[in-house]
C-alpha cells in the first residue's frame, strides 16, 4: 500500500488519524463518542488518556463493547491501521508516525505533571497535518491544550467537549487558545470529523458561548426566596443539580431555566427540594453504628452521669429523622442496659422544613426499617398497616427544628454532634464556619461524628480522631475563633447582652456629643480597616465625600494632602499599636487648616472587636515656624500673584515643606515595601508548594478519575451480571442457599423460601442457628465435607410439608479454584418422587402379577431370545427362570416342547406376524404327560421393537375334567334310559332339553323329533295331564302328584315334579317324572277298605269285650256271694272251694280283659306331662309288689313330652310288673334309660329275669299270650302296652335270650302324631 | 229313730240280690227299696212324701242311664241335695269322672267279696244316712 493514499485505506493505512484526548470524567465520553461512530470510517483512532500509574486499566474491554473495531492497546511499532482504536498503556508515552506507533517510557520529571496528550497531538500534527483531527474531553488540567493548537496550525481539525464534560478545565483551556474547531458533545464529534474529513472548511463553523453567568441568577433566586445562600455550596453541585433540573423541566438552555425559575415557584421549589437532597437511612453506615454503640455512647452516657446532667445531642442536616431516631435508640438502649434513667435531648435540625415536617411524623415505611434490628424495631416502632410509627418514648427524646448552621446560633453544651455529609455539599469557607460553630457547640470532650469523606480541615489542632475511618472526633478544648469570611457567611445573630443595650441612654450620648463639638481637639475615630466609626469637632470640615459610591475608608474621604502621611501613621500605629505623631503637615484643600499636627493613638474597643485608631489633628498656631509662615504659606492661594516678591521665600518654604512630605512619603514607602516584599516572598514560596503540589495532586485525581470511571463501568458491568443472575435464579425457582466457609448464610433466592423460613435478618448468621424446616439433620456436616473435600453431595429429604426434594450441596468456588463456601440447592422433587414411587409400585405390582401368575408367562426379545418367564412357565417347562433369560427356547427346552410350543411361533414369526394376537391350544409332552395349554402369542413394541411375547394356561385338569364329565354323560344318559319312569327336563317355556328312552318309547318318537319343542306341541291331551295346565312351567312346584285316570286306559300316573335352578336366577329347569302307578292305586284302595273293616271289626271287638267283662262280672260276682254265703252257712267243702277259686280266676281274667279293651277305647288325653314323675307314680303303685318282692329300680331322669299320663301310668306299671313277676330267683332289677333323638324319645326297661327266645318277641305283645305257664299273669299286660305306645304313635318291640333277661324298648314321638290309630 | 231308708237303683238282679243280702247283714235295720229302672226311680223319689237317707245308683242302666238319673234328680229341687252314692262294677276313670260331673256325692265300686260289701254299705248308710262315726268313709 503507498504512502498517503488513504482514501482507499480500509484495513490499511488510514484517511485521517483522529486523536483524543481524555482525563478525569473521559470514559463516559469516549463510550459515547465511539456509540456515534461507524465501524467503517476509514480513520484510525487514537486515544490518550490520563491513567494511573499503578492500576491496571481496562479500558480497552470496556470500550470494545460500544464498537466494532478492534480496540488494541498501543505497542510499539505497531502498524497504524484504519478502522482500529489505539489506546495508550499505562506509564508510557505514544507517538504516531506515518504508518507506526511510537510507545516509550514516560518521562516523568518532578513536580510536572506528564503530558502525554500534548505528546500524542503534537506527533500527529507533525506526520498527519491537515489529515489529522484532534479531540479534548473532560478532564482537569491544561494537558491537550498545547497540542490542540499544534494541530490546528498545521492545518488539522481540533474539537473540544462541550459542558457535557464532568470536568471542564482541560477542553476549557484548550478552547481558550482560540484554536478550537468546534465545541461539541461527544455523540457529535464523528459526523463532525466525517465533514472535515470531505470539506475542511464547512467542518469550522464557530460556536456559542456557553452561559455559565446565569447559574448565579439561580442561586439568587433560590436565596431570596428560602434564605439559604447555596453559593455557600460547591458550585459544582450546584451546577450539576441545576442542569439535571433543566433536562428535566425541558428548558432548552440555562438561560431559559433561569426565565422558568424566577416566573414559576414550584419549579424553583422542586430545585430546592434537589439541592438539599438528604440520602439518609437508619443506622447508615454500619461500622459507624457499631463504633458509636461500642465506645462512643456508652463513654457520653457515662459522663452525663457522673455530673448527673441530661444528654444533648445535635443532628445537623437531619432530612428525614433517621439518624436522630437512630441516635436515639442507641441512647436508650445504652440506658435501658445500664438501668440509668437520664433525661435525652436530641436536637434534630435541617433547613428544609418539609424535611422536618417528615420526620417529626416519625412514619416509615416498611423496606425503611429494614435496617432497623427486629429487636429495636419491636421496641421503638408501632405498625401501623404497612408502615411503622416511631414510639412516644422514642419522639419524646428528638426535638426538630428549622436551623440552618452557617447562620443560626449554634446549640450549646452538645455531647454529641452529627453533621453527616453536609459539608461536602459546602464550599470550603462555609465548611470552615460550620465546622467553627460546630467545634463552638461542643462541650470540652463533646464528640463529633463527620460523613466518611469529610474533614475536620483546618481544625485538626482542635479536634481528636478518634473514629479512624469513621470519622468520629472529640474536642480537646475550647478556643475562640474569628469570622474571617464575612462575605461567604451572613452575619451570626449574635446574643446581645441585655445589660450594653439597657445601660444606653440616647439622651445621654446626645450630651456627649455636644461637648465632644465643643471641646474636643478635630479627631476621627477608625477601625482597623480605616472605616470611619466617629468624627469629632471640626474635622468634619476636612471631609469630603467623593461622587459615585459611598466610601467608608478614612483615607478616601481626606484631602490628597493627608491621605499619604495618615495611611503610614495608621498604618504603624494599627501594626504596632503604639501612637505616631506627625508635625507640620499643610493641609491644603477647600478649607485649608495651614500647618497642622497630627497623633495617630491606638484605642482599645470596649467589646474588643479589634484595634481601633484615634486620630487628632492638632493646627500650629504657636508654632513659630507656623506663626511665620502660616499667613504666607496660606496667602498665595488665597491671593494670587499679587505678592510675587514673596514667591522666592515661598517656595523655599514650599520646598521645605514638599522635601518634608517627601521625606516622610519614603519612609512610609519604604516601610511597606519591605513588608510587602516579606509578604510577597512568603507568597511565592507557598505559591510555589502550592503549584507544585497542586499539579501533582490534579495528575493524581485525573488517575482517579479515570479508574474510578473504570470501576464505575465494570460496577454496572457487575450490577448486570446480578440482576442477571437473581432473576436466573428467581425463573429457575430453585431453592438455593449459599454458605461461607464458616456456614454462615451469605445470600438465599426466594424460591427458598417454599422450603426454609428464612428472613433478610438470617443472612449472616450460622445455618445451624436456623430452624430449617428440612429434615436434613446431617446438612451441616455435610456443607462441612464438601467444603473439604471439594466434592458434592446429594441428599434427599422430606420437608415439611411432606413433599420431597432434592438437596444438592456443591462447592463454591471464587476465582483460582478454592473453595469459599457451599451452595446449596433444594429442590422439588416431590412429583418426580412420587412418580418414581407409583412407578415402582406398578412394576412391582406388574412383576408380582406376572410371576404369580397360573398362566405360563415369557416375553422374548427382538433376537427371539428370552427376557423373562414367570415362575409357572419354569414350572410347568422345566427350566430355570433365572438360566433361561437371554437363552433361545431351543436351548433351554426339550426339543418336543420346543418342537410343541414354537413350531407354530416360529411359523408366525416367519409370516412376519408382528401384531399377531391369536389363541390357539397346544399339547407339550411333559413328565410323560401331555400338556394342554391355550396360547396366546402377541407381538408389541418395546423400547428396541417388535418383539414378542406368550402366556400360556394350563388346561390340562380342564380338558380331564371334560372328559369326565362326558363319560359321567353317558352313564347318566343310561341310567336315565333304564328308569321304568318316563322322565322330562323341561325350561320354563315348557320346551323339552330332555328326555329319557322310557316317554321317546311312550311317544313313539326320536329324541331329536321332541328336542326343543314344547311338551304341549309333543303331547297334545296327554301334556296337561302330565305338565299341568298349558302356561309356563313357573307354575310347577316341587311335589308328587297322582293323574286322575286316563279317559281312554283308566290308566293313573304318578308325576313326580322337581323344579332346578336355571342358568340364572330367575329361569328354572323342571324334571317330570311320570311313572304308571295304576296297579299300586288299586291295590291302596282295596287295602284301605279292609283297613276300615278291621278297624271297625276292632271297635266291635272292644265293644264286645268290654260288655261281656262287665256284664259277666254281676254274675260272678253273685255266685262269689252266694257261694261264700254258702260256705258260711253249710261249711266249707272242697267242691264250693273250687267254684270260690274258678270264680276268682274268672273275675281276674275279665279284669284283663276290660282293662285292654278299656285301654283301646278310651280317647286319650294329651297333655305335657313329665315321664319322671308318671314313672314315679307307677313306681309307687307297684310299691307293695317292689317291696315283696325286694325288687331294686335303676331309672335314669326321663324326658317331659306330650301324652295321655294317665295310660303312661299304666304303661309303665305293666312294663315294671312284668319284670318283676319274670324276675326268676333273683330280686328283680330293672334298669331304665332314655335319650330322645330328635323328636323321637327312646325309653329302655331291661330286666335280668327269665328272658324268653328271641323268636317269641313278637308274641310276648300279643293279648293273653303267656310264655311262661307257671306264671300268676293274665298275659295282657304287654298287650296294652303295645295298644298304648302305638296310640302315641310309637313302637315297642323286646329283645331276650332265655336267662340273660329281656330288654323292652319303646320310641315315642314327643307329640303324638294327629290321628295317630285311635280305632 | 226310724229306720234308716236307702233307694238302690240297679238292673241286674245278681246285684241286687246280693245288696239285699249284704243290706240285710248290717247291725242296724236299713229300710231298702230296689229300682231296676231310672225312670222309675226318678219318679218315685220326686214324688214320694218321705225321702230316703241315701240314694245309691249303678251307672249302667237300661233306658234312663245312671248318669242321666242323677242329672235329673239333681235338677229337681226336691232331690237336689239327696245323698246319692253311685255304686257300680266299672272301674274306669272316664265313668268316674262323667259321675261327679253330673253330681253324685261318692262313686263306689261293687266289692266281689261277700265281707268287702257288707263293710261298704254300713259305710256308706253311717255316713250319709247320719249315723256318722268316728271312722271317715271310705272312698277305696
Amino acid at each position: 500500500m503507498e504512502l498517503g493514499t488513504g482514501d482507499d485505506g480500509h484495513d490499511g493505512l488510514p484517511r485521517l488519524v483522529v486523536a483524543m484526548g481524555a482525563s478525569a470524567g473521559g470514559l463516559a465520553p469516549l463510550q459515547e463518542f465511539f456509540e456515534a461512530t461507524p465501524p467503517d470510517t476509514g480513520f484510525a483512532y487514537v486515544i490518550a488518556q490520563h491513567l494511573s500509574p499503578d492500576h491496571a486499566t481496562v479500558m480497552d474491554s470496556l470500550l470494545a463493547r460500544n464498537t466494532a473495531m478492534p480496540v488494541l492497546t498501543a505497542e510499539d511499532d505497531m502498524v497504524l491501521r484504519a478502522d482500529h482504536v489505539y489506546l495508550l498503556p499505562p506509564k508510557a508515552e505514544l507517538r504516531v508516525g506515518q504508518e507506526s506507533l511510537e510507545v516509550s517510557e514516560q518521562v516523568r520529571l518532578p513536580g510536572v505533571p506528564p503530558h502525554p496528550i500534548d505528546i500524542c497531538f503534537e506527533s500527529v500534527a507533525a506526520t498527519w497535518g491537515p489529515r489529522a483531527a484532534a479531540v479534548v474531553l473532560s478532564g482537569t488540567g491544561d494537558d491537550g491544550t498545547a497540542g490542540i493548537q499544534a494541530v490546528r496550525s498545521a492545518g488539522g481539525f481540533t474539537i473540544v467537549q462541550d459542558s457535557s464534560a464532568r470536568f471542564a478545565s482541560m477542553p476549557g483551556s484548550a478552547d481558550r487558545t482560540g484554536a478550537v474547531d468546534q465545541i461539541l458533545a461527544p455523540v457529535a464529534m464523528p459526523e463532525a470529523i466525517a465533514r472535515f474529513s470531505a470539506d475542511p472548511d464547512l467542518a469550522r463553523i464557530p460556536v456559542a458561548n456557553d452561559a455559565y453567568g446565569e447559574y448565579s441568577r439561580i442561586i439568587a433566586a433560590l436565596s431570596n426566596a428560602y434564605g439559604l445562600d447555596f453559593n455557600a455550596y460547591k458550585i459544582g453541585t450546584v451546577r450539576r443539580r441545576i442542569e439535571r433540573r433543566i433536562e428535566m423541566s425541558g428548558s432548552v438552555d440555562v438561560a431559559a431555566y433561569t426565565r422558568l425559575v424566577e416566573s414559576d415557584e414550584s419549579e424553583l421549589r422542586t430545585l430546592y427540594d434537589d439541592l438539599l437532597i438528604g440520602v439518609t437511612a437508619f443506622f447508615r453506615d454500619p461500622s459507624v453504628w457499631e463504633h458509636l454503640q461500642a465506645t462512643i455512647i456508652p463513654t457520653i452516657v457515662a459522663e452525663a452521669q457522673n455530673e448527673e446532667r441530661e444528654i444533648r445531642v445535635w443532628v445537623a442536616a437531619c432530612a428525614m429523622g433517621h439518624e436522630a431516631y437512630s441516635y436515639a435508640m442507641l441512647l436508650l438502649e445504652q440506658l435501658d442496659a445500664e438501668d440509668i434513667d437520664l433525661p435525652v435531648r436530641i436536637f434534630a435540625t435541617d433547613a428544609d422544613q418539609r424535611s422536618l415536617a417528615t420526620a417529626s411524623a416519625g412514619l416509615y415505611g416498611a423496606d425503611t426499617v429494614a435496617e432497623v434490628p427486629t429487636a429495636l424495631l419491636e421496641k421503638y416502632f408501632t405498625s401501623e398497616g404497612d408502615d411503622y410509627r416511631v414510639n412516644q418514648r422514642l419522639r419524646r427524646c428528638v426535638t426538630f427544628s428549622a436551623h440552618n448552621v452557617l447562620r443560626d446560633a449554634p446549640f450549646t453544651r452538645i455531647d454529641l454532634l452529627s453533621c453527616r455529609n453536609l459539608l461536602i455539599y459546602l464550599r470550603s469557607e462555609a465548611q470552615h464556619q460550620a465546622l467553627r460553630y460546630f467545634h463552638f457547640s461542643l462541650r470540652v470532650d463533646g464528640m463529633m461524628v463527620l460523613g466518611l469523606s469529610e474533614s475536620i480541615d483546618f481544625l485538626e489542632e482542635e479536634f481528636e480522631e478518634i473514629g479512624g475511618s469513621d470519622n468520629i472526633f472529640r474536642k480537646v478544648r475550647n478556643t475562640r475563633f474569628v469570622a474571617t469570611a464575612p462575605g461567604h457567611a451572613r452575619r451570626v445573630p449574635r446574643p446581645v447582652p441585655a445589660a450594653n443595650r439597657g445601660a444606653v441612654n440616647d439622651r445621654l450620648l446626645k450630651a456627649y456629643d455636644e461637648l465632644l463639638d465643643e471641646y474636643a481637639p478635630p479627631a476621627f475615630l477608625v477601625d482597623e480597616n480605616r472605616h470611619l466609626l466617629h468624627t469629632f469637632g471640626a474635622a468634619a470640615s476636612l471631609l469630603h465625600q467623593p461622587t459615585g459610591r459611598t466610601r467608608l475608608d478614612l483615607l478616601d474621604l481626606l484631602d490628597d494632602s493627608l491621605r499619604v502621611p495618615l495611611w503610614g501613621a495608621l498604618q504603624r500605629t494599627l501594626s504596632t499599636n503604639e501612637p505616631v505623631r506627625l508635625d507640620g503637615l499643610l493641609v491644603t484643600g477647600d478649607d485649608p487648616y495651614g500647618l497642622t499636627s497630627i497623633e495617630v493613638k491606638p484605642i482599645t474597643r470596649r467589646d474588643g472587636s479589634g484595634p481601633a485608631a484615634l486620630i487628632v489633628i492638632t493646627p500650629h498656631r504657636d508654632d513659630t515656624l507656623a506663626r511665620t509662615d502660616q499667613g504666607a504659606a496660606i496667602r498665595p492661594r488665597l491671593r494670587g500673584p499679587a505678592e510675587a516678591n514673596q514667591l522666592e521665600e515661598q517656595a523655599q518654604l514650599d520646598i521645605a515643606v514638599l522635601e518634608r512630605e517627601l521625606q516622610i512619603t519614603r519612609e512610609s514607602l519604604q516601610t511597606t515595601i519591605e513588608e510587602l516584599e516579606a509578604s510577597n516572598e512568603e507568597l511565592i514560596a507557598s505559591n510555589e508548594e502550592l503549584q507544585s503540589t497542586n499539579e501533582e495532586l490534579q495528575s493524581v485525581n485525573e488517575e482517579l478519575h479515570t479508574v474510578n470511571s473504570e470501576h464505575e463501568a465494570k460496577i454496572a458491568e457487575l450490577s448486570q451480571l446480578t440482576a442477571d443472575m437473581d432473576n436466573l435464579l428467581a425463573s429457575t425457582e430453585i431453592g438455593t442457599l449459599f454458605l461461607d466457609r464458616e456456614l454462615n448464610i451469605r445470600r438465599y433466592t426466594p424460591a427458598l423460601a417454599d422450603y426454609v423460613k428464612l428472613r433478610p435478618q438470617d443472612v449472616g448468621r450460622p445455618v445451624g442457628d436456623i430452624v430449617l424446616t428440612l429434615d436434613l439433620p446431617s446438612l451441616q456436616d455435610d456443607a462441612t465435607e464438601v467444603i473439604h473435600t471439594g466434592a458434592s453431595i446429594e441428599r434427599e429429604a422430606r420437608s415439611d410439608d411432606a413433599g420431597w426434594i432434592l438437596v444438592r450441596m456443591t462447592p463454591y468456588r471464587v476465582a483460582g479454584g478454592q473453595i469459599e463456601g457451599v451452595v446449596v440447592s433444594v429442590i422439588d422433587i416431590a412429583s418426580l418422587r412420587h412418580a418414581q414411587l407409583h412407578l415402582d409400585a406398578v412394576t412391582r405390582r406388574f412383576e408380582a402379577f406376572m410371576r404369580h401368575s397360573p398362566a405360563l408367562k415369557w416375553a422374548l426379545d427382538a433376537d427371539g431370545r428370552y427376557v423373562f418367564v414367570n415362575d409357572e412357565y419354569a414350572a410347568r417347562l422345566g427350566v430355570d427362570a433365572d438360566e433361561v433369560i437371554g437363552a433361545a427356547p431351543a436351548e433351554m427346552l426339550t426339543p418336543e416342547i420346543d418342537a410343541a410350543l414354537h413350531s407354530r411361533i416360529g411359523s408366525m414369526l416367519d409370516a412376519g406376524a408382528e401384531r399377531t394376537d391369536e389363541r390357539f391350544e397346544l399339547q407339550v409332552p411333559s413328565h410323560g404327560g401331555v400338556l394342554h395349554l391355550l396360547t396366546n402369542v402377541f407381538g408389541y413394541d418395546d423400547a428396541d421393537g417388535p418383539v414378542m411375547g406368550g402366556s400360556a394356561l394350563d388346561i390340562t385338569d380342564l380338558r380331564s375334567a371334560e372328559a369326565g364329565i362326558e363319560r359321567h354323560r353317558g352313564q347318566l344318559r343310561h341310567v336315565l334310559d333304564r328308569i321304568p319312569a318316563r322322565v322330562w327336563l323341561i325350561d320354563d317355556e315348557r320346551r323339552v332339553l330332555l328326555v329319557n328312552e322310557a316317554a321317546l318309547r311312550e311317544l313313539g318318537r326320536t329324541a331329536s323329533d321332541v328336542l326343543g319343542r314344547t311338551v304341549d306341541d309333543v303331547h297334545g291331551h296327554e301334556a296337561e295331564m302330565l305338565f299341568g295346565p298349558v302356561g309356563g312351567a313357573d307354575r310347577l312346584t316341587d311335589g308328587t302328584r297322582l293323574t286322575d285316570p286316563d279317559l281312554n286306559s283308566g290308566a293313573v300316573f304318578r308325576v313326580e315334579t322337581i323344579r332346578l335352578d336355571g342358568d340364572n336366577a330367575d329361569s328354572h329347569e323342571t324334571i317330570v317324572m311320570a311313572t304308571d302307578v295304576s296297579d299300586l292305586v288299586r291295590v291302596q284302595s282295596e287295602l284301605a277298605l279292609m283297613n276300615t273293616e278291621l278297624a271297625r271289626r276292632n271297635a266291635e271287638l272292644d265293644q264286645f269285650a268290654h260288655l261281656a267283662s262287665h256284664d259277666l262280672r254281676a254274675p260272678l260276682r253273685a255266685i262269689h256271694a252266694f257261694g261264700q254265703m254258702a260256705v258260711d252257712q253249710t261249711g266249707p267243702s272242697e267242691n264250693l272251694a273250687r267254684v270260690l277259686a274258678g270264680v276268682e280266676r274268672m273275675r281276674r281274667m275279665l279284669d284283663s280283659l276290660l282293662a285292654y279293651a278299656e285301654s283301646g277305647r278310651q280317647t286319650l288325653a294329651v297333655v305335657e306331662t313329665d315321664l319322671d314323675a308318671v314313672l314315679g307314680a307307677a313306681i309307687e303303685d307297684l310299691s307293695a309288689d317292689i317291696a315283696a318282692s325286694g325288687a331294686l329300680i335303676d331309672a335314669e331322669e326321663l324326658p317331659r313330652i306330650s301324652c295321655d299320663p294317665v295310660q303312661f301310668r299304666g304303661l309303665f306299671q305293666n312294663l315294671l310288673q312284668n319284670a318283676i313277676q319274670y324276675a326268676g330267683d333273683d330280686p328283680p332289677h330293672v334298669e331304665i334309660t332314655s335319650s330322645i333323638d330328635g323328636d323321637t324319645v327312646a325309653i329302655e326297661f331291661r330286666d335280668h329275669g327269665v328272658g324268653f327266645e328271641q323268636d317269641q318277641a313278637a308274641e310276648v305283645f300279643e293279648p293273653f299270650r303267656r310264655l311262661a305257664p307257671s306264671s300268676s299273669g293274665q298275659g295282657i299286660g304287654l298287650a296294652i302296652c303295645r295298644r298304648v305306645v302305638e296310640r302315641h304313635g310309637g313302637k315297642i318291640w323286646a329283645r331276650s335270650e332265655p336267662g340273660k333277661g329281656a330288654q323292652f324298648s319303646l320310641r315315642i314321638p314327643t307329640t303324638p302324631p294327629p290321628g295317630s290309630p285311635d280305632a | 229313730m226310724p229306720d234308716l231308708s236307702v233307694v238302690v237303683v240297679d238292673d241286674d238282679p245278681f246285684d241286687c240280690e246280693l245288696l239285699a243280702a249284704a243290706f240285710s247283714q248290717l247291725p242296724f235295720p236299713v229300710d231298702t227299696t230296689f229300682f231296676d229302672d231310672g225312670r222309675a226311680a226318678h219318679e218315685h223319689l220326686t214324688s214320694e212324701r218321705r225321702r230316703p237317707d241315701v240314694v245309691m245308683v249303678d251307672l249302667n242302666l237300661p233306658g234312663m242311664l245312671g248318669t242321666e238319673l242323677i242329672a235329673a234328680l239333681r235338677a229337681e229341687p226336691v232331690t237336689a241335695s239327696l245323698p246319692i252314692v253311685v255304686l257300680t262294677s266299672s272301674a274306669t276313670s272316664w265313668d268316674v269322672r262323667s259321675a261327679y260331673d253330673v253330681g253324685a256325692d261318692a262313686y263306689h265300686v261293687k266289692p266281689f267279696d261277700m265281707a268287702d260289701m257288707r263293710e261298704l254299705l254300713e259305710n256308706v248308710v253311717r255316713y250319709w244316712g247320719r249315723l256318722v262315726t268316728a271312722r271317715p268313709p271310705d272312698a277305696g
